[in-house]
């Protein structure tokens, strides 16, 4: 493989790092703590199919 | 946030119930507690830290009850330890409280044994209805965070330490708290797990090699976090030295004997360490130099050839070239020779002509051989200036190793000095901070080694990282897996420069505003900068160029003060303006000082006592006699809303032979 095969997301790194940080002021607001991390894998899992 | 009412029950040496109630008036927004050393400055300060996070820094933590309670109780009686704070904060009013009940277990004990804790956070809404939060340290961490509470309840010796040259690793991670950076932090830290288990996967799915190289990449990243850990606690063990060394200064500084020796040890550790960063600076200098003029070192052989070949083509004639191709061109083309002969082509004459066009100089010989000549000797001088620009600097950081010698040498004198003296106390105290200094050259060189390591492990991932990234992969899912880590990676990458770009813009603003301060406080036309790396540094004009400033006690105080002034000042703002939301929500705090006047002089008192209250909208000081008198008393009496006396009872005075302290409003 060479360095122009890139594998391609299909979807903007933004949404991505917007959703990230969405699911970071949530945890930072809410007095009940969730696991940050299956939130966050999950909100990839979504938005990469 | 804005502080209303302390009450303290039987808190250290605060016995029974002391209240005290800070000054809410927006012009007189000073609250100044006066306390001998020893009276309970600094207890009261850390009865702060004890009733948000349960902590204390204090000599005997674990001693909450009050001396003088539990002697008078009797055994097995309970003694209640409380501390109350009324404060408002984004328009509600909160009532924080931390309790805990020890019992008297016999007639010797003066520590009690924990029966019971309670700890509570409630708050009044809009419609006057008292609500209790359901998780109150989480809540109070919303509220004030430990590291900001660190930063605006402080004490004199976190204000000397700010400023010193080792600093810069709280300086940044000071702003970046105060800037709410550390939002852009967690994500970064969260995504790099979430892209390790979608790795997992993709380990699990895909072939032999990716599987193997994953394995391998795995075992590399355990290697570099325990050597990061490994690099953390060497680090920590280091400050813990460094801590210990600065409390055996202070001691000697109170030492008759050794006050004068130690003023001067640390005058000139001071001036090693601006010689050390002027040596660093010549370095990178000459590094710089080198990579960009070093080409003149190796130019004397090709100069050498230009020249020859110059000269050779002047022998031959060649040069100058007094016939021009395009003339000859000419010629031909005119059919015409400049003496009038016609030239038919395949004539003689003709021919001859042709043959001086061959012989002409090549285009443009004679400007090249013109501009090389002209270039031969700019590059002789170029060389010329860059060996002198390069002895220049090799002259100046031998004068600096030099001076360091000296410098050196003088330490050892004085420590030398000090390790004989005939004052037991005195030698005791050098021999420790000898054993303590070694310790500290001995983690300076782990953490080089250790950083050099991290260095090469880090090389060696990205390097199958780059790998990992081209194996092409056949399995859905773990092309799948593979986006999904690469999105993480991207996505922690966009994140990293978000924070680098916002730590930048941050770091400059906090400049502006620190140096705003600083100018306001310190009457030298000195100014403070926050370099790249985060250092706090002053500067003066000498001449046309900048040069540091090897800072005072007092220049050092200064110059904290103005950096926590700024901070205070910005995060003000930031929650005014309600901007940037998401990384920054600011904050209004209060600002609370045990000592800030230690170590300044009848100016700068002044000064800062002047320009204190326009620090925070709210400001604790608490203050011995010493520092509050003259022009401080003056200038800050019409600015104090409420003023309180600490009023110590020494054991050795009072027949209960217990000591303790009352809160007393003036």
């Amino acid at each position: 493989m060479n360095d122009s095969e890139e594998v391609s997301l299909e979807v903007d790194v933004k949404e991505i790092v917007n959703a990230v940080l969405e699911e970071e002021d949530k945890l930072l607001h809410q007095e009940r703590p969730h696991n940050i991390n299956k939130k966050i894998k999950e909100r990839i899992e979504e938005l990469i199919k | 946030m804005k502080l209303e009412i302390l009450t303290l029950n039987n808190f250290r040496q605060f016995v029974g119930e002391q209240t005290l109630s800070f000054s809410q008036d927006k012009d007189n927004n000073i609250t100044v507690i006066h306390g001998e050393n020893g009276a309970g400055k600094t207890a009261l300060l850390n009865s702060l830290y004890w009733i948000f996070y349960d902590e204390i820094y204090l000599p005997d933590p674990e001693k909450l009850v009050s001396e003088k309670a539990i002697a008078e109780s009797e055994i097995g009686e309970e003694i209640k330890v409380e501390g109350v704070l009324k404060f408002s904060h984004d328009n509600k009013i909160y009532t924080i409280q931390r309790r805990k009940i020890f019992r008297k277990k016999g007639e010797e004990d003066l520590s009690g044994e924990l029966v019971s804790e309670d700890f509570n956070l409630e708050y009044i809404d809009n419609q006057g209805k008292s609500i209790e939060r359901s998780n109150p340290q989480k809540a109070i961490k919303q509220i004030l965070p430990e590291d900001i509470s660190k930063l605006f309840f402080f004490h004199g010796e976190y204000i000397n330490e700010l400023s010193k040259e080792n600093q810069q690793d709280e300086i940044q991670k000071d702003i970046k708290i105060i800037m709410g950076l550390e939002i852009l932090e967690r994500a970064i830290r969260h995504l790099e797990t979430v892209a390790k288990e979608f790795e997992k996967k993709l380990r699990d799915y895909g072939d032999e090699e990716l599987r193997e190289l994953i394995d391998e990449k795995h075992k590399l990243e355990k290697e570099l976090e325990e050597l990061e850990n490994d690099l953390e606690t060497i680090k920590n063990n280091k400050k813990g030295i460094e801590k210990e060394i600065n409390a055996i200064n202070e001691k000697l500084k109170e030492l008759e004997g050794a006050k004068e020796a130690q003023e001067e040890r640390e005058r000139l550790e001071e001036r090693r360490s601006e010689i050390n960063e002027s040596i660093t600076d010549i370095e990178e200098s000459l590094k710089k130099q080198f990579s960009k003029k070093g080409f003149y070192m190796h130019l004397n052989p090709i100069v050498e050839g230009a020249k020859e070949i110059l000269t050779k083509k002047r022998e031959r004639g060649e040069l100058p070239t007094h016939v021009k191709k395009q003339f000859v061109s000419n010629l031909l083309k005119e059919n015409k020779c400049i003496c009038g002969r016609p030239l038919n082509e395949g004539e003689e004459a003709h021919k001859k002509v042709r043959e001086w066009k061959e012989r002409a100089g090549l285009e443009g010989l004679d400007e090249a051989a013109f501009e090389l000549k002209s270039r031969i000797n700019e590059f002789k001088n170029k060389k010329e200036d860059f060996f002198e620009e390069i002895s220049d600097m090799l002259e100046n950081k031998n004068g600096l190793l030099d001076e360091r010698k000296k410098v050196n040498d003088k330490l050892d004198e004085i420590s030398g000095e000090l390790s004989k003296d005939k004052g037991e106390n005195i030698k005791d105290l050098e021999d420790k901070r000898k054993r303590s200094s070694d310790k500290k050259d001995e983690y300076n060189q782990k953490i080089g080694i250790k950083e050099k390591e991290i260095e090469d492990l880090k090389k060696k991932i990205d390097k199958l990282s780059q790998k990992e990234e081209k194996l092409k992969v056949k399995e859905r899912k773990a092309v799948l897996a593979q986006k999904r880590f690469k999105a993480c990676n991207q996505a922690k990458n966009y994140i990293e420069d978000l924070f680098d770009k916002f730590a930048q813009q941050v770091r400059e603003e906090v400049e502006e505003k620190v140096g705003d301060l600083h100018s306001a406080f310190l009457h030298k036309a000195y100014w403070a900068e926050i370099t790249d790396d985060y250092k706090l540094k002053i500067y003066k004009k000498v001449g046309d160029q900048k040069q540091p400033v090897g800072m005072s006690t007092g220049e050092r105080q200064i110059a904290s003060l103005a950096f926590i002034g700024g901070l205070a000042k910005i995060a003000k703002e930031r929650y005014k303006q309600k901007k940037n939301a998401i990384y920054f929500k600011g904050g209004i705090y209060p600002i609370i000082m045990d000592s800030p006047f230690g170590y300044l002089d009848v100016v700068h008192k002044k000064r800062i006592a002047e320009g204190m209250p326009k620090l925070a909208e709210q400001l604790v000081v608490l203050v011995t006699s010493s520092q509050w008198d003259g022009e401080v008393e003056k200038i800050m009496t019409t600015k104090a809303g409420k003023l309180y006396e600490l009023e110590y009872h020494n054991p050795n005075e009072d027949p209960t032979n217990y000591e303790y302290t009352l809160i007393n409003e003036v």
